[in-house]
């Protein structure tokens, strides 16, 4: 199972990457907040992928967590990215989020964080997707998140280390 | 509905009169149906800011209250670089298979 953050999931639908996500970790789960912020009031605004996201849930192919603790509030991250971190870090499991400032939160917290960019190097690695559809998701990724030149070197570094 | 009243310099007023009469409107008109596009583009700056400042794309977001697909969006369009991730994901990857060879 992973849990993923609004952005991240976001990324995901716009990209169509759920399928394939689903494929490397079996269950992808949000959870109320993040259903807020993607769903309800992305369908408020007539975000046309927000109703994607509300399919995706009543399909089954997100499912919803709700949280067992107390949350705390902390500066620069988004009380949704705090839930879904202390989600994961109740069940122990790897967490999909999308910004520094969470990924160190998330590494204070002990979890194991995954990224966007990174799930396309876990799907080549896994052989689920072809050095093809890694390209061709590669160049998705770059226009759709504008990845800094790091981002995109090292993304290219890790599918030649693969290959 | 509330009334707000301001004052402008001259060379606004003309152009104001100028646009409302290509669109056939009157300048009150006008200035209502341009303030909601206004007021959006000043929300995606201070959320473009937050942003850059190292705020998380939802936090910068709800600072300046607009969604988040609304503000992912603006990124793209404004040609923002996303944050970097974190190094150490690809330096593990990178150590670990490196290793194996």
């Amino acid at each position: 199972m992973i849990k993923i953050d609004s952005s991240s999931l976001i990324y995901l639908i716009k990209l169509d990457l759920v399928d394939l996500t689903k494929k490397l970790y079996s269950e992808i789960a949000l959870t109320p907040k993040i259903e807020e912020e993607v769903v309800v009031k992305g369908k408020k605004n007539n975000h046309t992928d927000a109703f994607v996201a509300e399919s995706l849930l009543v399909r089954g192919k997100l499912s919803l967590h709700q949280p067992q603790t107390a949350l705390p509030i902390v500066s620069k991250i988004h009380p949704a990215e705090i839930e879904i971190l202390y989600t994961a870090k109740e069940q122990n499991c790897i967490v999909l989020i999308d910004d520094l400032p969470a990924q160190r939160y998330a590494i204070s917290l002990g979890l194991s964080f995954r990224t966007v960019p990174f799930l396309l190097v876990e799907l080549f690695e896994q052989k689920i997707i072809t050095s093809q559809e890694f390209d061709k998701y590669f160049e998705q990724i770059i226009s759709i998140m504008n990845l800094p030149p790091k981002d995109i070197l090292y993304l290219q570094k890790c599918k030649e280390v693969l290959q | 509905m509330s009334v707000i009243s301001i004052r402008v310099d001259k060379e606004l007023k003309e152009a104001l009169e100028e646009i409302a009469r290509l669109k056939k409107v009157d300048k009150t008109t006008l200035i209502k149906q341009m303030l909601p596009e206004m007021i959006l583009q000043a929300r995606i700056e201070t959320a473009i800011d937050a942003y850059q400042k190292g705020a998380t794309a939802e936090s910068a977001a709800a600072t300046a209250n607009i969604d988040l697909w609304t503000f992912l969006d603006a990124l793209r369009e404004k040609n923002i670089l996303h944050h970097p991730h974190s190094e150490s994901l690809y330096l593990d990857f990178l150590h670990k298979h490196q290793k194996k060879q």
